[in-house]
């Protein structure tokens, strides 16, 4: 806490070490937060400069009140939804092509260990919609109609694009143990 | 629920996930700081804003050196436009004070005054001259000229300036002539 309360105080001053000691600290938790929003990596790697821009010129801002991690993630989240906002078109095209292939059964999801680069690489490839929607409401942890205001769509589709996400998600994560228990064997 | 399981196994998995940070993220995060300060007005750095105000000084500047010469061209142009117009008019109230009706007599005096206005107009500015400089002594030369084709337009109509005399000496029993160009020669 003292050493986030040092940098802290360093980014104010605008002091060039304290802003590359900050990014160098927190850099790999908030490019996971873009990643797990964006298209792609590139994409993420541009949502991720605009995090630390916004950081260091409103660090002013941060009060000593919560944690200093959980404010970085708080405007990880709101950059990378203003970048989807500007990205609704091409959602819309994704989603639509999207509901063709996640028509089938529903699969069951058992005891089944997957790393986070397992996960991370079937969440990537989600349409923009599902992932938006299945991170805030899984990982961030927000309610239907928070996540409805969020990204100005109906409760509804927002239920809907949960579960679409979910069976998806299942299904390819049986996928990925399926091959992994054939290797093993 | 198997919902909630499958969603609190993949909260805590994505919890932790922290892939390597490409190093071109790096730079360009500095360049987009770099444009956000740059853009950003602040009293204590050099910013667009500084840049801004610098432009503008140069532009007025650059404007303020080359107005004297515009203007002369202007001051030229209009001179030479209003001697034109008011050359005719003059020449006829010279040419024949003696068959002047006391109407014309009356705008001749009118002339005067407003010549005399006139001048004292170009008094008045050149005085004024004296503390700006040549610029000045260019304007009273078209302010004289515009004074003169004000006052020469109000008193007689250019189309009807050849009758006038005529007409004046009509009234009093003069036989007044009026020839053309082509009638002189014959």
């Amino acid at each position: 806490m003292d050493i986030n309360r040092e940098l802290i105080d360093g980014c104010i001053r605008g002091q060039r070490a304290s802003q590359d000691a900050l990014y160098k600290k927190f850099s790999s938790l908030l490019f996971g937060i873009c990643l797990r929003y964006a298209r792609n990596r590139m994409e993420a790697q541009d949502v991720l400069q605009e995090v630390f821009v916004k950081v260091y010129n409103n660090i002013r801002s941060y009060n000593n009140e919560g944690s200093f991690e959980g404010w970085l993630r708080r405007i990880a989240v709101n950059t990378s939804i203003t970048n989807y906002r500007k990205n609704l078109k091409h959602a819309y095209q994704a989603d639509v092509d999207e509901l063709i292939r996640t028509n089938d059964e529903p699969m069951h999801f058992e005891d089944l260990e997957f790393t986070a680069e397992e996960m991370m690489l079937c969440i990537e490839n989600l349409p923009l919609g599902y992932k938006t929607v299945f991170n805030l409401y899984v990982v961030e942890g927000f309610m239907h109609k928070e996540i409805s205001d969020m990204l100005g769509i109906d409760v509804n589709t927002s239920k809907s694009q949960l579960s679409r996400a979910k069976t998806y998600l299942q299904r390819e994560l049986k996928n990925i143990a399926t091959v992994k228990i054939k290797e093993h064997v | 629920m198997s919902d909630d399981r499958f969603y609190n196994e993949v909260r805590s998995t994505m919890a932790n996930f922290q892939p390597e940070v490409p190093a071109s993220a790096y730079s360009g995060m500095r360049k987009k700081l770099w444009w956000s300060n740059f853009t950003k007005l602040s009293a204590t750095r050099f910013n667009v804003w500084y840049l801004a105000i610098l432009a503008t000084g140069a532009a007025v500047a650059l404007n303020l050196s080359s107005e004297t010469p515009l203007n002369e061209a202007i001051v030229v142009e209009q001179s030479t436009q209003t001697t034109e117009i008011a050359q005719p008019v003059l020449e006829a109230t010279n040419a024949s004070p003696e068959v002047m009706p006391s109407n014309e007599s009356q705008g001749s005096a009118k002339n005067s005054q407003s010549e005399h206005n006139s001048k004292g107009h170009a008094k008045q500015l050149s005085n004024e001259s004296a503390v700006t400089g040549q610029v000045v002594v260019e304007e009273t030369t078209v302010g004289a000229n515009n004074a003169q084709q004000v006052t020469s337009t109000m008193e007689v109509n250019p189309e009807k300036e050849s009758q006038l005399p005529a007409s004046g000496g009509a009234k009093r029993g003069l036989k007044v002539k009026t020839y053309t160009d082509g009638q002189q020669k014959k």
